[in-house]
């Protein structure tokens, strides 16, 4: 094992390697930033460029796409509150609050901390112990599924904010929209009237960028010309830098998004979205101080990048030893491999065990060479804000709007943007929280497929989910969450009323 | 000065409007009823019009608690647009104006001509000053965004 | 100075749309066809089956029709919104589109379309013809298709298959054995063929249909076995699974791939192209490209002719059974 390691750090080592690693994550760290650019797209678009290239300059190029633009997404997420994808919502909501006290430098210097020691930790997993992992996400059936889904929704009421009722009302409202689009079972299109652009469902990043984005730049133009307030960006000020002290104190909270993510991420897909909700979650529930959350609590943004970055690593593991993509980028993945003459597979260890060992070795280097760039880089970020805000929301309202129309080449992806920009600008101004909305309409299609099968499997008897240990394990996690939510709701409302 | 619970209230009703007319009239005419394989595709978004019809009468209650019972006299709604800002309102709807005027753009001229145009547009509207700049910038933006997009990600962009 | 700024900005966009309205459309001759790039829509996401065949088509030809071929991808809707967007194209040559199974044949009949499958569409030329096989983890205790009916029948609606993609035509093939063998089993739908395999490894369904391509390291690796193919002959990299027609159930489906226009393309045109396909077809590099992709043991030629006629067969077969399903529109 471990001399397989060596040598594959002997092989990703020559010059050429490490330039398409370096080329890979800087692009991949841009693409996250740039508010409507995901990671898959970047993936996904940048694929057919390693038609004619050598397998480990090619695969590395696309693993440092697919890491840098998990980091990537944090960095506008906490700037400017423009989170690009679902595991930088989650972000935002701790990181952007910090940015408006002036601490955005040291919001980022943790985020690429944390960021970092997740890729690592999940880099570690997926090199040691990858098949075991494969074998437990074999375990997930239906009834696994329901369970899981269930403790990822439950995550909704603790990120309600003030009014639990709100969270609710807007994690109702995203369960709906999730259900726009084909039945998740049959096929049938389902509150389409009959639009074929409805028929594949609203696509995630147009129904983030503008719930966030576009909401955001809404917000801050009734500014415009209005007396004593001026449009401007938070201005970092003040010391910035992380003492050891402050790392040592969230470094448990860093382990325990890594494990979050890395154990959500080796679920085919449930996608690191949810693991950075999750992570972000239990932060809140174990803290000592949950009031704090929301209102720029450093270790909700620890928690949640450690969790998404903890998810890449993991989403590789079926995928290479099951041949089983979890999501769309991990799908586009496969083609690489596959192009590469790497089918993933139970075999692929066996067959190219020293490639693939170089591959990995080339992943823990990608997780090194990003953090390079994201420490060298908060100065460089965090100069977006001495831009004028005038042009800077200009220039990103263009930049969603394009982005989204990337995602699948189409305008109507634009139109959504739109709608749902004006819908989160209503959201803040009625304070309905849009984390739930995100969090629901994500897990909706999961969730209700997983009833669905469930129902189906057990004849219709719910109650046989008692045999499933797995899903039972989840359903106490899920009672232990909720039990701790509304403790949390009824001291906040004590200490409100003193 | 505004009650507290007015907004709640407001947004309640109107949400438990829309919850009753998905459930009795969007679902049974936009869903077909099968039911050949498990639970029919309806029963899930049935599950969730409920559960927002729920929320959204916790809301009006808590809303009414909130000591905006008055929220339904005539002055009252009165008092409320008295006391809402025109100002911010008109600004949101001049930006979110030419936010569609964006998607016409792309959908008729194309991303070449309108990215700059409504990039300028909107400096304006954010009452931005220095119009070279401006200018450059919109330039700029459209050169990197077509390089970005259409020449490196390949995506044909109308 | 700002209004009337803005007020220019807006009479200037506006001229432009009017500009783009006006200036429409210009016709051109076989002769000197293709005069510049043409496009392939590929109606499903980058990084597919269908993307990278679309992907490898469009690199070679540009050998035997001297213009470029760019390829973009249009998904959605179930492949709809790509073959739609073809379909509305000039019909000029320059916008093709890659065929697949489904936006011919099941999607049309479950949901609303806005063209029709064969009427609106011209099918050029076939590449592939993707097997489907009933796949089970190796340690059932059944050897062919007729232990598993055997078992279904002894215990009605007590077996489970996982099913990718209710609807399509993975389904209709699953629905269709099960028609012909007369037996009750319980479906769990799953999304994708992957989700499918993941099912059968972790013992959660007892079979599913699988291209051969989702189930080869399985079956290589030694943890899932097939029962038989929905195909007219064996396939030659499994020679000793037998056909379903082999074992006394008459199905025979297979998914097709290969490239469409519109119905209103000038014969010359498709002609030529159809010519240039072929020679493609025929390349070596090209093959190279497809056995790397997967797609060797699938290639399937079929020139336009044979593709109509391919096409609206599996149309007309695939119609009965959705609709006896109650899945149609």
């Amino acid at each position: 094992m471990f001399h397989m390691i060596i040598n594959g750090f002997v092989d990703i080592l020559t010059v050429v390697n490490l330039l398409w690693i370096v080329f890979g994550t800087l692009l991949g760290i841009i693409i996250g930033a740039i508010p409507g650019l995901t990671a898959t797209m970047g993936v996904a678009l940048l694929l057919p460029l390693t038609f004619g290239m050598d397998t480990l300059p090619a695969i590395s190029m696309l693993l440092g796409i697919y890491c840098g633009g998990m980091y990537g997404g944090s960095i506008t997420a906490i700037l400017i509150n423009t989170p690009g994808t679902p595991a930088a919502a989650a972000t935002s909501l701790d990181g952007y609050p910090l940015a408006k006290k002036g601490q955005a430098g040291k919001a980022l210097k943790m985020a690429i901390f944390s960021s970092t020691v997740g890729g690592l930790f999940s880099a570690l997993m997926l090199i040691l112990i990858a098949p075991q992992l494969a074998k437990l996400a074999l375990k997930f059936g239906p009834p696994e599924y329901f369970a899981l889904v269930l403790l990822g929704l439950t995550v909704i009421a603790g990120i309600s904010g003030k009014s639990l009722t709100k969270g609710l009302i807007a994690g109702s409202l995203g369960l709906l929209m999730s259900c726009i689009g084909l039945d998740p079972m049959l096929g049938m299109p389902r509150l389409t009237f009959g639009n074929i652009y409805l028929s594949s469902g609203l696509s995630t990043v147009p129904v983030l960028i503008g719930l966030f984005a576009i909401a955001e730049i809404l917000e801050n133009s009734e500014k415009i010309g209005v007396q004593g307030k001026k449009l401007t960006l938070h201005k970092i000020s003040g010391d910035q830098r992380v003492s050891f002290k402050e790392f040592k104190s969230h470094f448990l909270t860093m382990i325990k998004g890594s494990l979050i993510g890395t154990y959500i991420g080796i679920i085919p897909g449930i996608g690191s979205g949810v693991s950075a909700f999750v992570s972000y979650n239990e932060a809140k529930r174990s803290s000592k101080h949950p009031e704090n959350f929301g209102k720029g609590e450093m270790a909700g943004v620890v928690a949640s990048e450690s969790a998404n970055n903890g998810a890449t690593g993991a989403t590789l593991i079926p995928l290479l030893t099951l041949g089983i993509p979890g999501d769309v980028v991990t799908a586009v993945l496969l083609g690489a491999f596959m192009i590469q003459g790497l089918t993933p597979g139970p075999l692929l260890f066996r067959d190219h065990g020293s490639t693939i060992f170089a591959i990995f070795a080339g992943f823990i280097l990608i997780n090194i060479v990003m953090f390079i760039f994201g420490l060298t880089g908060v100065k460089y970020f965090a100069l977006v804000n001495n831009l004028p805000a005038e042009l800077l929301y200009s220039v990103i309202f263009v930049m969603c709007a394009v982005g989204a129309f990337a995602v699948d080449n189409s305008l109507f992806n634009v139109l959504v943007v739109l709608i749902f920009g004006l819908a989160g600008y209503l959201f803040r101004k009625l304070e309905i929280p849009g984390g739930p909305f995100l969090i629901a309409f994500l897990l909706g299609p999961l969730f209700e497929s997983n009833m669905r099968r469930t129902v189906i499997l057990y004849d219709g008897n719910m109650l046989q989910i008692v045999k499933s240990p797995i899903a039972m394990f989840f359903l106490i996690l899920c009672a232990i969450s909720l039990f701790f939510i509304i403790r949390n709701n009824s001291q906040l409302k004590k200490i409100e009323r003193n | 000065m505004m009650k507290k619970g007015f907004k709640d209230i407001y947004t309640g009703l109107v949400l438990f409007a829309a919850s009753l007319l998905m459930f009795f009239y969007v679902i049974p005419h936009h869903i077909k009823a099968y039911t050949v394989y498990g639970l029919p595709p309806s029963f899930f978004p049935k599950v969730i019009t409920v559960a927002l019809g729920v929320f959204s009468f916790i809301l009006i209650i808590s809303g009414l608690r909130q000591g905006g019972k008055e929220a339904f006299s005539l002055e009252a709604i009165k008092e409320h647009f008295r006391s809402i800002d025109g100002r911010p309102a008109r600004n949101v709807l001049m930006i979110f104006g030419i936010a569609i005027l964006y998607y016409i753009g792309l959908a008729t001229i194309g991303f070449i001509i309108s990215t700059p145009i409504i990039i300028f547009l909107l400096g304006i509207a954010f009452r931005w000053k220095r119009y070279v700049i401006l200018i450059l910038i919109s330039g700029l933006t459209t050169t990197v965004l077509y390089l970005i997009f259409g020449v490196v990600l390949g995506s044909p962009l109308p | 100075m700002k209004k009337a700024l803005m007020i220019l900005m807006v009479a200037l966009m506006a001229g432009g749309m009017a500009l783009w309205a006006g200036g429409q459309q210009e016709a051109e001759s076989a002769e000197s066809y293709p005069s510049k790039p043409m496009t392939l829509v590929v109606e499903y996401n980058a990084g597919g089956s269908t993307d990278m065949l679309g992907r490898a088509i469009a690199s070679i030809i540009p050998k035997y029709m001297s213009q470029p071929m760019v390829v973009v991808n249009k998904p959605g809707g179930s492949g709809m919104i790509g073959v739609d967007y073809v379909l509305k194209s000039n019909p000029d040559g320059y916008t093709l589109g890659t065929t697949s199974s489904g936006p011919f044949t099941t999607v049309p009949l479950t949901q609303q379309s806005p063209y029709d499958p064969i009427e609106d569409v011209v099918f050029i030329a076939n590449f592939t013809l993707g097997p489907i096989a009933i796949c089970v983890p190796a340690d059932a205790p059944w050897n062919d298709l007729n232990d598993l009916v055997k078992d279904a029948k002894a215990n009605p609606g007590k077996l489970i298959y996982g099913q990718n993609a209710p609807g399509g035509t993975t389904h209709m093939a699953m629905e269709t054995f099960r028609a012909a063998a007369g037996i009750d089993m319980k479906m769990i739908p799953y999304n994708s063929g992957s989700e499918v395999a993941a099912a059968l490894l972790g013992g959660h369904v007892n079979t599913g249909t699988l291209s051969p391509a989702e189930a080869a390291e399985h079956v290589k690796a030694g943890t899932l076995k097939m029962l038989g193919v929905f195909n007219a002959e064996r396939m030659t990299d499994y020679p000793d699974v037998k056909t379903a027609v082999e074992q006394g159930y008459d199905v025979q489906i297979a998914v097709p791939k290969g490239v469409f226009a519109p119905a209103a393309l000038d014969p010359a045109k498709i002609k030529m192209l159809e010519e240039a396909l072929e020679k493609v077809y025929n390349d070596e590099e090209f093959v190279a490209i497809a056995k790397k992709i997967g797609l060797g043991p699938e290639l399937y030629w079929m020139n336009m002719e044979d593709s109509q006629k391919f096409m609206s067969g599996m149309y007309n077969a695939m119609k009965p059974v959705v609709e006896s399903l109650g899945l149609g529109n």
